[in-house]
């Protein structure tokens, strides 16, 4: 595991919080890279402490782009938003070249380093642009998006759901998408802020579950001092070595207003203190067990550019660790596509964004986009339905089986993965068998999952144990979706579906498109230039159907039926592409 | 070290719904602007407590051995 330990320094009394961070930091040996907000350039006393650290430690100096308002660089852009995200392309290039330029005459040198809750893309090529020195750059908040915003009473507009977890080089058009190639890479490496629990930021809001024992705190998932999740998170993190050619990332970037008097930490100040403390001395503890490396910012932008090449599939295997429920799942991240497996959900898609169509994506007052950076999904379980509870169900995938009249949905068999191989030709995940029992019989089935490089996943299904050997199972892969940013239901009129021979564009009127064939089904969704299909490759088909949702309803769905006996399988292919 | 904290409670049933909401005390009562509790200082830590029961694993050290066979 690699680590980038970050520090800020704050205002007032904060500011023995963030000598306290320095001090625990320097004492275990821990490299330290420090982004320093805009207005502590102008305080002598602070960064003559930094420069102390700097000169004396190694402490790597960076720069640190948080809350604006009501500070120095109003003098610059009157307007008191408070994130550069969030202005016009013209004034980004103004704060940042005043900020370039302060850092340049105090320090004395280029910075290597810089820091954004969020860095969309105008701003990631304003920064490339006019510091060349700057290879790297905190860049976005995993999964922070509409759930922090109701967990914030609805006031925090930070955006950024459908990103990668890990490092990754960001795309000149779309910082929230990795790069397919050189040619596409915006030039500077970006991290995630803080690393966030894999399976609770899906469920739940990403500022609970993270690389921040505060977070933690704010969660209330300690009883006092005795909080072993803040560490079991970062081991989960390490666990996914096995998955990534023995990489795993992480930092810690805890601001010093955390440590003391945060009205979102219900805990006394010792015991805040004390978890960051034990927090920093397990990163030690790993770094002198040879499990490690402490990391500047910038070392380890070095470092990824030297060891995980452009475009690189990445893989997480969250197990929830928290709750103590046994769920489990399964993501995978490339340049075409960010997918989750729900393994509760009998391996169901419960998360699927499309990269496929390339498209720009920024956010600011000049944008179309304003505050919602978040890359658009064609799935998402959590926000639009996902499996049927009270009316009809939602964006989703599963299995249909069908014997007779009887039909049981592999959504509702929690699954396992039994294996996970990186080949050749994709990411091969098998699945733990599922006994599905009928009335009138009962069968064994086997699921394998083949995610390509060519933004497709290939749904091995075989049946391999029945107790009525001559019966014929019907099998219907079965893709539920639509398309949005947030949990509200976006315009849908438009969307051209197809099957072979026939096609209708969506108006509201839940007509069904049938084929006794096995061609491709589609859906074309004009918002994100992008065709998600569904095709059988592989089997005994009957029949494929595309489905128009209605108003109450607002969903599409793509079907690809087969009757599969004993022994044998079907295989279809779920795929993207630009339109 | 900074001085002792005075803490600052955030109401447990707008917590219970992932809602970050501070709350503060009327007439020596805690009373949440954003949804109707009402009550005081041992009310809210015994909520405080009842939420952290969801966590059963709170306590409990994992170790990647473990993780292999979660």
């Amino acid at each position: 595991m690699i680590v980038n330990v970050i520090h800020r320094p704050a205002n007032g009394k904060l500011y023995e919080m963030f000598r306290l961070q320095q001090k625990f930091a320097h004492e275990l040996g821990l490299k330290v890279t420090l982004l320093i907000p805009y207005d502590f350039f102008f305080k002598p006393d602070v960064m003559a402490d930094i420069m102390a650290d700097h000169n004396t430690y190694g402490d790597e100096l960076g720069i640190w782009m948080g809350e604006l308002t009501g500070g120095k660089m109003q003098e610059t852009v009157p307007c008191k938003e408070p994130f550069l995200w969030l202005h016009t392309r013209e004034s980004k290039e103004k704060i940042l070249k005043t900020v370039l330029d302060k850092f340049r005459e105090v320090v004395g040198t280029e910075p290597v380093c810089f820091g954004g809750y969020h860095m969309d893309a105008v701003s990631l090529e304003l920064l490339h642009t006019m510091c060349p020195s700057i290879r790297i750059s905190i860049a976005g908040c995993f999964e922070e998006g509409v759930k922090v915003f109701h967990g914030c009473n609805n006031s925090w507009y930070l955006f950024n759901e459908g990103m990668p977890w890990h490092p990754w080089y960001p795309a000149k058009e779309n910082s929230l998408r990795p790069a397919s190639d050189e040619g596409e890479w915006c030039g500077i490496v970006a991290v995630p802020h803080l690393c966030r629990d894999m399976a609770l930021s899906y469920e739940g809001r990403n500022d609970f579950f993270a690389s921040h024992p505060a977070n933690v705190q704010r969660a209330m998932a300690n009883e006092g001092a005795i909080a072993p999740y803040t560490l079991n998170l970062l081991d989960i993190y390490r666990y996914q070595e096995r998955f990534n050619d023995g990489f795993s990332y992480t930092n810690v970037f805890v601001g010093p207003n955390w440590l003391s008097g945060s009205p979102n930490v219900q805990d006394s100040d010792e015991v805040t203190q004390g978890m960051y403390r034990e927090y920093l001395e397990y990163y030690a503890q790993l770094r002198d067990e040879g499990k490690l490396q402490s990391m500047y910012m910038s070392e380890f932008a070095d470092w990824y550019k030297a060891n995980v090449p452009i475009g690189k599939a990445h893989l997480y295997d969250a197990k929830e660790i928290l709750y103590g429920s046994g769920k489990d799942y399964f993501w995978y991240c490339d340049d075409k596509m960010r997918l989750l497996f729900d393994l509760f959900q009998g391996g169901s898609i419960g998360d699927l964004r499309p990269f496929v169509a390339k498209q720009p994506r920024c956010t600011g007052a000049d944008t179309p986009f304003k505050a919602i950076g978040t890359n658009p999904y064609l799935i998402h379980s959590q926000y639009r339905t996902g499996n049927a509870h009270h009316f009809e169900d939602g964006a989703r995938t599963t299995l249909q089986v069908k014997l007779g009249e009887e039909m049981l949905d592999l959504a509702n068999y929690p699954t396992r993965l039994s294996k996970v191989s990186r080949e050749e030709d994709g990411v091969y995940l098998e699945l733990t068998d599922i006994r599905l029992k009928f009335a009138a019989a009962t069968a064994t089935l086997k699921t394998t999952v083949i995610i390509r490089k060519d933004a497709s996943v290939e749904f091995v299904r075989a049946i391999t144990e029945s107790s009525a050997p001559d019966a014929s199972f019907e099998l219907t892969e079965y893709c539920k979706g639509c398309w949005g940013t947030t949990e509200y239901p976006e315009e849908m009129g438009g969307i051209k579906l197809a099957i072979p021979g026939e096609k209708i564009v969506y108006a509201y009127e839940g007509r069904i498109l049938t084929s006794q064939t096995s061609g491709a089904v589609t859906a074309t969704v004009p918002a994100l230039d992008t065709v998600l299909g569904l095709t059988g490759i592989k089997g005994n088909f009957s029949s494929c159907e595309a489905e128009e949702g209605y108003i109450f309803n607002p969903y599409y769905t793509l079907r690809q039926s087969a009757q599969v006996k004993n022994g044998e399988e079907m295989r279809t292919v779920l795929w993207l592409r630009k339109k | 070290m900074a001085e002792k904290k005075v803490i600052i409670y955030r109401c447990p049933v707008c917590f219970a719904r992932e809602n970050d909401v501070v709350i503060n005390k009327y007439d020596g009562v805690y009373r949440c602007v954003k949804c109707s509790f009402f009550g005081s200082e041992e009310q809210i830590q015994k909520m405080y407590a009842d939420l952290r029961q969801k966590y059963t694993l709170r306590t409990t050290r994992i170790t990647m051995e473990d993780m292999e066979n979660m």
